[in-house]
């Protein structure tokens, strides 16, 4: 589990010593209610569709995942080897958790999924190198009606 | 995206990140890196875990960082022995005039296991490099007499060689998860790189590459080829800090 204590002295550094972004002011955004919600997953796993180029350390730059793209389709080219992916093998849904959306569509506790989610890369890369990836990201979003971004971490 | 006016919700894996970052909504999960919604085939503990990631949106003000109130469950020991790999693999040898050989030997152990994997699941991750996994074992053990000159696709060859590898650890991991039993994440990590000769030849290219003239090979032996922990176990030498690799844009 990802408590400090529980790490490495080395896996502690590790952590401890990257080099965190930090921002000004706080923005805020009100949602619409639950029956309302279009919702879109930001991974930053380095998923991608089989065919897609694989990520590039340094780069900064995001693939776009078709929501109807199959389970079978999505690989994983995440440059670290210092996380677990037996989960992801397993099962997706453990990165990207795209059928627990879709049941919660389902279950009408939210409005819609988007018709495309999008990923990074977290690693190797620092956070600021992605600002002009994100910004085209968030254009899509809107031009996709979501309202409600999902970001998951790996 | 908050300025932009979409409402953000996420998981947080390292908390101690969060509280500096300071993100609108955020659920603290004690899980592994890599399982942010904590467990595989369980879809009521993964639903449980992004309710509330989503109830935060609900709060009328934020910041917020709350934790999820659960902890991946303990593992079922299989036996008081510990989890062991029930399949015959040829042993881990060093003897690199063979290593090919071996790892395709190896492969074809698995074959079947990964075969049941991927009809039982679906799906698989192998597949990033765009080399079939006995195509990527040669890539991968032709390393220990050269250097390629150049790999499929255009890629630059340090590339090719990372994405060959995580493709073949995909392929064991997902083969020997076919296997009954109860191997935990550490289990897997523990036998690919102490018993398997795929193991076995990246941790001979670890060394090699890091004391050869090849830079970029080099940066990839420091940073990620092989795990942090199986480095520490093993008291090898290891990177003291992290590192970002050059923008190229």
């Amino acid at each position: 589990m990802v408590r400090l204590r529980d790490l490495t002295d080395w896996d502690r550094q590790h952590i401890l010593n990257a080099d965190v972004p930090t921002f000004e002011g706080r923005p805020w955004t009100i949602p619409p209610p639950p029956a309302e919600r279009r919702v879109a997953i930001v991974t930053t796993a380095g998923l991608h569709p089989r065919g897609d180029r694989a990520f590039t350390p340094g780069v900064g730059d995001y693939r776009v995942i078709p929501g109807n793209c199959a389970a079978d389709e999505l690989v994983m080219s995440h440059v670290s080897s210092n996380f677990d992916r037996t989960g992801f093998q397993e099962d997706l849904n453990v990165v990207f958790p795209i059928d627990r959306l879709h049941e919660l569509v389902e279950h009408r506790d939210i409005g819609s999924l988007a018709s495309f989610h999008y990923s990074f890369m977290g690693g190797g890369t620092h956070p600021a190198w992605m600002r002009e990836s994100a910004l085209k990201v968030i254009e899509f979003l809107r031009e996709d009606h979501v309202n409600t971004v999902l970001l998951v971490p790996v | 995206m908050e300025g932009a006016g979409l409402a953000t919700t996420q998981i947080s894996l390292v908390r101690e990140h969060t509280e500096t970052i300071v993100p609108s909504r955020a659920l603290w999960v004690s899980f592994p890196l890599g399982r942010p919604f904590g467990v595989p085939e369980d879809a009521g503990f993964q639903t449980r875990v992004l309710r509330a990631a989503l109830e935060l949106l609900d709060q009328e003000s934020g910041p917020v960082l709350t934790e999820f109130d659960e902890d991946i469950p303990e593992p079922t020991a299989p036996s008081s022995e510990g989890w062991a790999c029930p399949i015959d693999l040829p042993q881990p040898t060093a003897d690199e005039t063979d290593a090919e050989a071996n790892l395709l030997r190896e492969i074809s152990s698995l074959q079947p296991w990964h075969e049941l994997s991927r009809n039982r699941r679906n799906r698989t991750t192998v597949g990033a490099s765009g080399l079939e996994p006995e195509s990527a074992a040669t890539f991968v053990a032709g390393f220990l007499h050269e250097v390629p000159g150049s790999a499929a696709g255009a890629l630059p060859i340090e590339e090719a060689f990372k994405l060959s590898v995580e493709d073949l650890k995909s392929f064991y991991s997902e083969a020997i998860t076919a296997q009954p039993g109860n191997a935990t994440p550490e289990d897997i990590q523990s036998w690919l790189w102490n018993e398997t000769v795929l193991g076995e030849i990246l941790l001979v290219l670890h060394q090699r590459f890091r004391n050869g003239p090849h830079a970029e090979l080099a940066a990839l032996a420091e940073y990620a080829l092989v795990p942090r922990a199986v480095l520490e176990a093993r008291k090898l030498e290891r990177p003291s800090r992290p590192r970002w690799h050059t923008p190229q844009q």
